[in-house]
């Protein structure tokens, strides 16, 4: 809300200068700036007193004057005539540059030295009323800047209350605030008391019958509408608003619409209170009703648009349907026109969920339905409509007809709230006593009654906050009136204390640091991208529509088009689109990590999970979360340089190192298996030669390889990419491994070597883990692994398979291994390679 | 000629056979035909049952010293041999010279700031949590006593999940975990939550996905100067041993009191002079929100607000980062450009 400092100061004797006032208000918690700064520039020019004034040795025009800021007297030659020794008046010191670019020297005039120079109005950027120097009050303080006494050129202030505090929405309101916490004067109309009452009654008539102006209010929800007055006004003229008040209305942001409409305006910016003009014409009937729409009701608004109406929706009606959006707009039928003669003025209170709902469901913002969603002053209505005849009548005419209608004039019943002093230490940590808390209340127009002391309070202080303070209904909300009033300063810096639990440095679950530090050490960098992406980007990697990622994907109800539509099922396109632009800007070699959530919807639906129990939610996760760890690598293994370990690019092998690394991160257990076939056919943006899929059961935990040249056009890369992503939620045991020492033998090893040829359908790990297993059964604790340690085709080899050449290591605790020994676990070995996958052994 | 002159002389003509020798092979081959099991040396070790007893053992050792002899030869040879063989591999050493490269990952700096303020607060005995980032709107909002409709809803400007009639949402604060931890744990509580949340704004100082640690600490004691002492802690923790807090009040629905929290500006050390471009010479940083839990958040819960009472702040893990590492645009962060990661 923007606020002119002018109307600010008819509300409340400002005794600080701009910035202390913008402080104030910011470390209460009513965010104050300054929006706009439209007083001259005076830096340098201060009030003085003249001390004396004498004739100049070597001029008849001109005097020697005396100036005195109090502290300093100048001697300052003047030209003007008008001055004499006693009057205050306006010093450009030396340094001083005055508009037009007038720099203000030291200097010598006939003679005479000159310190500076008492300034005109012309000289000020002020328009010339008077002729020669200007003359200040007497009572003027010494030694100010000028900007601080003299009101040249307005300043705008951006108040920016937080949302609880509907109650400054208005000018009056920002000078209450004010006023509570700097403890300076209120005047104008902040200082007037809120309104009047009468008997609770539900319909009242506004105008006159016998004049045929008059109309019939009838409230029926008295839970959305607390009060309600309207008035007729005959004899209006519509026309533009004079210009103090249009300008007023500018500064503060309002457009100027007419007479009507700005005094409307006006009021509202001044008390805070929305109002609305209707013309009389529009309304049918002679009636108007406040009551919810009934289903099926529709109302065109003021901005042109039909609405829709359900009966949640609180309404203005006439005789014959809906003429307003209560709290939220008009009605076009309504409107105040050009040749409207007649009005009706309606000013009311609604309640601010009722507004908010309509206003929310509608997407309206208007400045009626903003104040009323965070609270006005329930016991304002008849008040604003006062001002608001008044202004009318003063800016365009009119009289006012018969009676105002007050209906349900019942003043707005406000607990009193009790204020423990105890719990001044108690919450908010520093000594207090009753008496200055008092004093802060007091101040803050809370209204305390005096202190008292019970055995079940202590000593306490009841408050009883004023209608427009509707945030302070509890204990605590007085607690923080106490804190905002002494300053959040006073509050000390304690050593919390409490039970010493021990803590870990990551959350439970996923081994997040050691698998992104791990990932580090592979040469891959980590990346961070939103968790949007478009659709089209899994449409560009080939997957079917049946596809979970495409199927089961989680869309955005309102997304911004510019970050894409849903939440992504894999790291794989932002990763891809990161070595993209990281390629374009010269970056050829990419190698980049994520490690994030990654969303499906449930199988099931979350309509289990959001009907819940006990009136909430399960607590159950809404939608399937799951960490992915991923990873791209493009270009060369090693960084180039005079002494490279190798000029090659990067291969399966290198992206599969980077998952071994995460295995030893994770230790997932052993029931994962790769396939190239099956499972990994579903992973249609891998190249068919170049791919494996990381299974447990029917599930897919993961995946490596080269992406396929089809999926890549999008993104322009021209370069081989390698990559892997694993489902480390789902890999990672429930129950973390504990590292277990296993002893080391002091007795010497043996290996023994076994070439197989093996058909391409059979996988390395198949061919190991069989040729484990056999060997372990064989030779229990000495037996300590195998590895495949060459891999050959070509000559000797038949098509469709490839020549594994294994290395068995043994070892015993106790003994050296005989040969006989071990020769006899490799034939078993043979044999069960041979009966189980009819593996040839070479020679 | 004794056995021990033989010895002897077989000896010295090993030593200088070995020191002709030119390479590791021809040395081992000349060890073998010298000092091997079949060797000269050992056959005239088989000689010895021949003699006569009493010179037997003096003979033993005679040839025993001259087997020693030669074995030294062997090995002082061999490492002659050896050190040749690296010293042709060394050229013009350049101790300046590039090392050998090897592909060096870094971590993201919003990921080093996430865990570097995690370990301040895991120091100070919080332990962390996470929870859904999709979440219904109870526990993102209804428990934070931010009902529908509330004016502080549009404090943040939600993403909804398609579909779920607003009642799920990409969560716009990570302060939903707060309640998930509560509803599982009884009070004393002392947690962060650090996290990825989400907010419908997107412009040069917002991005619709940012970063979140929040903290709660709920007993039966704590009060706001422990709040402010802990922020302070913190602040000089992160910022530096200088750095002080300030608490201005403001207004959010699940604290009260409640605070924005300033911390003195670590670039221009509040010096006043012109031309901070980070504090625009306000001599502070706005860096956190926090304050008392509001009792209805703790009825929520099904915490007793006449026995429990605590504190709960949060900050932007972005926006330290930055702070922390001098990055002065935030899409930067986003962007993913290796030159920019690896400086971290």
């Amino acid at each position: 809300m923007l606020v002119p400092l002018s109307w600010l100061k008819e509300m409340i004797e400002v005794r600080g200068t701009v910035d202390e006032l913008c402080e104030l208000l910011t470390n209460a918690g009513i965010e104050t700036e300054l929006y706009e700064d439209a007083r001259p520039d005076w830096d340098g020019v201060i009030t003085a007193k003249l001390l004396s004034v004498d004739k100049h040795p070597g001029a008849d025009r001109l005097t020697v004057t005396c100036p005195s800021d109090g502290e300093r007297d100048y001697s300052v030659v003047c030209g003007a005539t008008n001055h004499s020794a006693g009057d205050v008046i306006a010093l450009a010191t030396v340094g001083t540059v005055l508009p037009g670019n007038f720099k203000i020297k030291r200097s010598k005039i006939r003679g005479v030295p000159s310190e500076g120079m008492i300034c005109s109005e012309k000289e000020l950027g002020l328009p010339d009323t008077i002729d020669g120097v200007l003359i200040l009050p007497p009572d003027t303080p010494l030694g100010k800047p000028l900007t601080e006494v003299l009101d040249a050129g307005d300043v705008i202030l951006e108040v920016s209350p937080t949302a609880n505090r509907g109650d400054c929405l208005s000018v009056v309101g920002v000078a209450r605030e004010l006023a509570a916490i700097s403890g300076w004067s209120l005047k104008g109309a902040a200082a007037e008391p809120p309104g009047r009452h009468g008997d609770r009654v539900d319909t009242a008539t506004a105008g006159v019958g016998s004049w045929g102006l008059e109309v019939n209010i009838r409230v029926d929800d008295s839970d959305g509408c607390h009060r309600y007055c309207g008035a007729v006004l005959k004899g209006v003229t519509v026309g533009p608003s004079p210009s103090w008040m249009s300008s007023r209305l500018e500064a503060c942001g309002v457009r100027s619409i007419n007479n009507v409409v700005d005094c409307t305006n006006y009021a509202m910016m001044e008390l805070g209170n929305p109002l609305h003009a209707f013309d009389w014409q529009g309304i049918r009937g002679q009636y108007i009703g406040v009551r919810r729409a009934e289903p099926g009701e529709r109302l065109t608004t003021l901005d042109g648009a039909e609405r829709a109406l359900v009966p949640e929706d609180l309404l203005i009606v006439d005789a014959e349907g809906p003429t307003a959006l209560a709290g939220v707009m008009g009605g076009q039928d309504s409107e105040v026109r050009d040749d409207s003669t007649t009005l009706f003025l309606e000013s009311a209170h609604f309640d601010p969920a009722s507004v908010r709902r309509t206003a929310h469901r509608l997407k309206i913002s208007s400045e009626a339905s903003y104040r009323f969603a965070r609270g006005v002053d329930p016991e304002l209505p008849r008040r604003a409509l006062e001002r608001l005849m008044a202004l009318l009548i003063e800016t365009a005419g009119g009289e006012l007809v018969g009676e105002v209608a007050d209906v349900n004039p019942v003043a707005a019943p406000k607990a009193p709230v009790t204020l423990r002093i105890a719990r001044i230490k108690g919450l908010l940590g520093f000594e207090m006593d009753a008496e200055e808390a008092r004093g802060l209340l007091v101040r803050g127009g809370l209204n305390p009654a005096e202190t008292a002391t019970s055995d079940a309070l202590g000593e306490h202080i009841v408050v009883h906050p004023p209608s427009w303070r509707f945030d302070i209904e509890r204990e605590v909300d007085v607690l923080e009136e106490i804190a905002r009033m002494a300053g959040y300063d006073r509050i000390p810096e304690a050593e919390p204390s409490g039970v010493l639990q021990p803590t870990s440095r990551q959350p439970a679950g996923v081994n997040q640091l050691g698998l992104r530090e791990r990932m580090a050490e592979e040469g891959l960098s980590e990346a961070l991208h939103f968790s949007f992406i478009d659709p089209s980007w899994l449409v560009e990697l080939g997957l079917h529509e049946d596809h979970p990622w495409r199927a089961r994907a989680v869309a955005i109800e309102n997304p911004l088009s510019e970050v894409g539509g849903i939440l992504r099922p894999t790291l794989l396109p932002s990763l891809l689109h990161a070595v993209a632009r990281n390629r374009a800007v010269g970056n050829p070699d990419v190698r980049l990590f994520e490690l994030r959530t990654c969303f499906l919807t449930r199988p099931g639906g979350v309509e289990a999970i959001l009907a819940g129990a006990d009136g909430r939610p399960l607590d159950k996760t809404p939608m399937l979360e799951t960490r992915k760890l991923a990873g791209v690598l493009v270009g060369r293994r090693s960084p180039p340089g005079w002494n490279a370990s190798t000029d090659d690019d990067v291969d399966f092998y290198d992206a599969m190192a980077c998952v071994s690394a995460a295995r030893d991160v994770i230790q997932w257990h052993d029931g994962m298996r790769w396939s190239t076939g099956g499972p990994a056919e579903a992973l249609t943006f891998l190249d068919p030669r170049e791919r494996a899929a990381l299974t447990r059961g029917r599930d897919t935990v993961g995946w490596v390889g080269r992406i396929a040249i089809g999926a890549l056009k999008a993104y322009k890369i021209d370069a081989p990419v390698y990559a892997f992503e694993l489902d480390v939620g789902a890999l990672t045991p429930r129950k973390a491994p504990r590292t277990q020492y296993s002893k080391i033998s002091e007795y010497p090893a043996a290996e023994r070597d076994l070439a197989l040829v093996v058909p391409d359908s059979l996988s390395a790990d198949e061919v190991i883990s069989l040729a484990g297993k056999t060997a372990t059964k064989g030779l229990k604790d000495a037996f300590k692994g195998v590895d495949v340690f060459d891999v050959y085709r070509g000559e000797g080899i038949p098509e469709g398979a490839r020549s594994l050449a294994l290395r068995f290591r043994f070892r015993a605790l106790d003994r050296t291994l005989k040969d006989k020994e071990i020769d006899a676990v490799m034939g078993k070995v043979e044999k069960a390679l041979a009966a189980r996958h009819q593996l040839t052994v070479r020679r | 000629m004794s056995l021990t002159e033989q010895a002897e002389r077989l000896a010295a003509e090993a030593a200088s056979a070995f020191d002709g020798a030119s390479s590791e092979a021809d040395l081992f081959q000349l060890k073998s035909r010298y000092l091997g099991k079949k060797g000269a040396l050992a056959a005239l070790l088989k000689e010895i049952p021949r003699l006569e007893p009493a010179e037997r053992s003096t003979t033993g050792a005679g040839i025993n010293r001259a087997k020693k002899l030669a074995e030294a030869a062997f090995d002082a040879r061999l490492v002659s041999i050896k050190d040749a063989a690296l010293a042709s591999n060394i050229e013009g050493l350049d101790p300046t010279a590039p090392p050998r490269g090897r592909w060096k990952g870094h971590l993201h700096p919003v990921m080093r700031a996430w865990q570097e303020i995690a370990d301040i607060f895991v120091s100070m005995g919080y332990s962390i949590h996470e929870g859904p980032e999709v979440d219904t709107d109870w526990h993102s909002f209804e428990a934070l006593n931010i009902p529908a409709g509330h004016p502080a809803r549009e404090m943040q400007d939600t993403f909804y999940i398609r579909d779920s009639q607003e009642k799920l949402v990409l969560r716009p604060h990570t302060s939903p975990v707060q309640i998930r931890t509560m509803l599982q744990a009884k009070p004393p509580v002392r947690m962060i939550c650090p996290g990825a949340v989400y907010r419908v704004d997107n412009d040069t100082t917002h991005t619709p996905m940012f970063h979140q640690i929040e903290g709660l600490v709920v007993d039966t004691h704590t009060t706001m100067a422990d709040l402010k002492g802990t922020l302070a802690a913190f602040a000089k923790a992160y910022f530096g041993p200088t750095a002080e807090v300030r608490f201005r009040a403001s207004f959010f629905p699940f604290t009260e009191p409640s605070a924005e929290v300033d911390v003195s500006c670590v670039f221009c050390d509040r010096s006043g002079s012109a031309g901070c471009k980070v504090c625009k010479d306000t001599g502070w940083l706005e860096v956190l929100g926090c304050g008392m839990v509001d009792p209805e958040v703790f009825r929520a819960v099904g915490y007793d607000p006449d026995v429990y009472q605590g504190f709960a702040f949060g900050m932007g893990i972005d926006r330290m980062a930055m702070l922390r590492y001098g990055i002065d645009d935030l899409r930067l962060l986003f962007k993913n450009d290796l030159r920019m990661l690896e400086q971290f």
